[in-house]
């Protein structure tokens, strides 16, 4: 299988990839959860979270420097035996499998509640999935190819969207700044730091991108670029439709589009933005079903990891149908946020524990 | 492998759209929706559906058809009426492009309406920037009797009435999500205050110092916009007049207005009155100390004004001194004008609908800090004085009264 599709990946091309499927988050249950907590001052967290989640990366980009060309799972079974390698890749693996069926669960909701309101939830659930296995099946490189396409045009969209929600905009409703107290905030932040813990399994990827210099310079761009977005979009909701009524929302991103319009003429401009939204949507999963294929086996240490595909789309599908219905949704995505987020923060440390180890052995021989 | 891949492919491009599909013969789009309290706990819910043949092309195949039908349904809710307008109506009614809801008087003074508003904004269809009319008689009636001679498609009228409503001040430009917004907070909601029934009409020196149903005018469209209708915790407490609203929009720290056409009383004639177009100069500025029982707020509106007409026919334009005085006078009456809403809210409606309380909430560091303060209770006993920055831009484009140069010349 050496077609071109299994070609190495360019710094930008990886860039994008990030700034897609983390500045996603903006438009999904993710920023709902986050003012209920956060109130007014909800835009703050994900700036928190992310330089929370910067120092575990750090950490675990230490031990990776040392190994060039190796991704996660590989140093991990290097450093961990075959017994360690095999327990966190398979933590990981459940977390990102768990983490991917709520999310993608929750993007079926907002289709189901804002859009196609009389289609059964399974349609639409197999409609997304079946769309995010054709292009997953494409490789890695082609999703990264995809989303360098497409940047500019979702960047683009974000940037018009708040140009013309602007005259609703009243920066005064961003006060009192601290919202609920200042260590509440803090405290919040880092407990939905799992909200970037892309940043810890993208790792696994460092052998599908051309350098490993463009991996640290792609991932850490396309995460900070990305949580100010988020955190500048969450401003704007919050400036819009203010605190209290911002936690009544269910969708503020999907409503918010849906007070645009271009002047008298075009007054329903919301179209435009779903169409991106469904087109991005679809690239986000992709990529989130390529990471589960490849981390599953890699975790078996085996090299199929095309085949594995479909399966994960099925499996990503059955789980994301348990939760029964919005609101439970939002609770399981609540619990394994905090549960990812202690394992996203331990595993660097750990790994960097078990690779001092490791070195200790081999340094005298 | 292909075939296969085409079997699971092929299927999606069948499905879509089988569930959701619409059909743009088979829509009927709700333009307008009124709400009356129904019997028991249940809303008459009125819908005047336009019809897109007329004004068209297509009118040909529609020629006999009116431009729009309306109907009222007794439910539950709006939403429940939707579905049970189709035992009347042939087409699916979508509220996709509805743009004002009408509100009788007697509903939203009641207790209940909270409730329903809320309810509405549930379903999808209902978008949030739908303006709010509070009509003094029954919606339906409103509805019925909204009858406008230049603009035969209802949705036009409407969509030009804002327009309007933005330039002149009369009425808040107010939408359900305000509506939703101020309930939960502090603040009032102003709502637009209408009416189809002129009975109490009355002369006024200044032509903004109406309620709807108060202003002198003969012929032509029944409905008036005039005025507010205040809300607090999301039902109506009361009125604001046209002038009234006019002043609590300058209040406010952001407005649509910017300028409009007003009145005074002549400083040097008793009998005449000046017209003058006042522009906002810039955003108000209110600074506020909370440190006290009873909090000082000072305000300072910057206006620019460009006179327009004067009846005495004095030499405003070229006597510096009168000018002054002129000056000096427009800023005390609209200073009076100004403390007299703001103590109307503050003494009878006991609440802020100049939406201060987001600067006072500048002022804390932490939401259950500003919770715990009680803006409502403070802003009932504050110390507001106002100050007016006031600039004379221009007289017109006539420099002296006419009965000036036959007086000097003869």
């Amino acid at each position: 299988m050496s077609t071109s599709s299994d070609a190495k990946v360019g710094g930008r091309e990886f860039t994008s990839i990030f700034l897609i499927a983390v500045g996603m988050k903006l438009s999904d249950i993710t920023t709902t959860i986050l003012f209920e907590s956060g109130q007014t001052a909800g835009w703050m967290i994900p700036l928190l979270s992310l330089a929370f989640m910067l120092v575990a990366y750090v950490v675990l980009i230490s031990v990776l420097k040392r190994r060039a060309g190796q991704g996660l799972p590989e140093v991990v079974f290097a450093v961990g035996g075959n017994f360690g390698g095999a327990l966190i890749c398979f933590l990981l693996f459940a977390s990102a499998l768990l983490m991917t069926s709520v999310t993608s669960r929750g993007y079926v909701d907002i289709i189901n509640v804002m859009v196609y309101q009389r289609s059964p939830l399974y349609a639409l659930y197999l409609m997304l999935m079946g769309a995010a296995l054709f292009v997953a099946n494409r490789g890695f490189s082609a999703v990264a190819r995809v989303s360098w396409l497409l940047i500019f045009l979702i960047e683009g969209a974000i940037a018009l969207l708040i140009a013309i929600i602007w005259r609703d905009i009243d920066w005064l409703r961003l006060y009192p700044w601290a919202g609920p107290g200042v260590t509440r905030i803090v405290n919040t932040g880092i407990m939905h730091s799992a909200m970037f813990g892309e940043i810890i399994l993208a790792t696994a990827l460092v052998p599908q991108v051309a350098s490993f210099k463009a991996f640290r310079i792609g991932s850490i761009v396309g995460f900070i670029v990305s949580s100010l977005k988020i955190s500048l979009l969450m401003a704007v909701y919050t400036a819009v439709f203010d605190y209290p009524e911002i936690i009544h929302i269910a969708y503020p991103f999907q409503q918010l589009t849906k007070n645009t319009s271009f002047g008298r003429v075009f007054t329903h401009a919301e179209s435009i933005f779903i169409a991106f939204w469904l087109v991005i949507s679809v690239i986000y999963f992709a990529f989130y079903i390529y990471l589960l294929a490849y981390l599953f086996s890699r975790a078996l240490r085996m090299d199929q990891h095309r085949r594995l595909l479909l399966p994960m789309a099925g499996l990503v599908v059955f789980i994301g149908l348990i939760p029964g219905n919005t609101e439970q949704v939002r609770s399981y995505w609540e619990q394994l946020m905090s549960y990812s987020t202690l394992l996203y923060v331990a595993l660097p440390f750990v790994i960097w524990m078990l690779d001092w180890i490791w070195r200790k052995r081999h340094a005298n021989p | 492998m292909r075939i296969l891949k085409c079997a699971i492919i092929l299927p999606l491009v069948f499905m879509a759209g089988c569930w959701d599909k619409l059909e743009l013969e088979e829509q009927a789009f709700a333009v307008v929706i009124g709400l009356d309290k129904g019997p028991g706990n249940t809303v008459e819910v009125t819908f005047q559906i336009a019809n897109p043949q007329v004004g068209s092309s297509d009118i040909g195949t529609a020629q006999n058809e009116p431009f729009s039908d309306t109907i009222r349904f007794t439910a539950a809710d709006i939403l429940s009426a939707k579905d049970l307008a189709n035992s009347v109506v042939t087409r699916t009614i979508n509220f996709a492009h509805l743009k004002t809801m009408v509100i009788h008087e007697e509903l939203a003074r009641h207790e209940a309406f909270p409730h329903i508003a809320g309810a509405a904004i549930r379903d999808p269809e209902m978008r949030r920037e739908v303006a709010l009319i509070v009509s003094r008689e029954k919606a339906f009636d409103f509805i019925m009797k909204n009858r406008p001679k230049l603009e035969t498609r209802p949705h036009k009228y409407y969509e030009l009435m804002q327009q309007r409503w933005q330039e002149t001040g009369f009425v808040p430009f107010s939408t359900l999500n305000q509506y939703l917004q101020q309930q939960v907070i502090e603040s009032m909601f102003l709502a637009i205050y209408a009416t189809a029934d002129a009975i109490q009409s009355r002369v006024s020196r200044h032509e903004d110092d109406y309620l709807a149903g108060q202003v002198p005018k003969r012929a032509g469209d029944p409905v008036q916009m005039m005025g507010a209708a205040v809300f607090q915790n999301g039902r109506m407490i009361g009125t604001l007049t046209g002038e009234q609203m006019r002043w609590t929009q300058m209040l406010r720290h952001k407005t649509n207005i910017d300028a409009f056409i007003t009145s005074f009383s002549d400083p040097l004639d008793e009998r005449a009155m000046i017209s003058v177009r006042l522009f906002r100069n810039g955003g108000t500025k209110i600074r506020m100390n909370l440190r006290k029982e009873r909090p000082d707020i000072h305000v300072t509106i910057p206006l620019r004004v460009q006179v327009l007409s004067f009846t005495s026919l004095q030499q405003y334009a070229t006597d510096v001194r009168k000018q002054m005085l002129l000056e000096r006078h427009l800023k005390e009456e609209i200073e009076k004008e100004v403390l007299e809403v703001i103590r109307l809210s503050q003494r009878k409606f006991k609440g802020d609908p100049f939406e201060w309380e987001l600067i006072a909430r500048k002022h804390f560091r932490t939401m259950p800090a500003y919770q715990a303060y009680d803006w409502a209770k403070h802003f009932k006993r504050a110390n507001v004085d106002v100050k007016i920055d006031l600039r004379i831009e221009n007289f017109g484009k006539q420099r002296t009264p006419y009965t000036e140069t036959t007086r000097g010349g003869g």
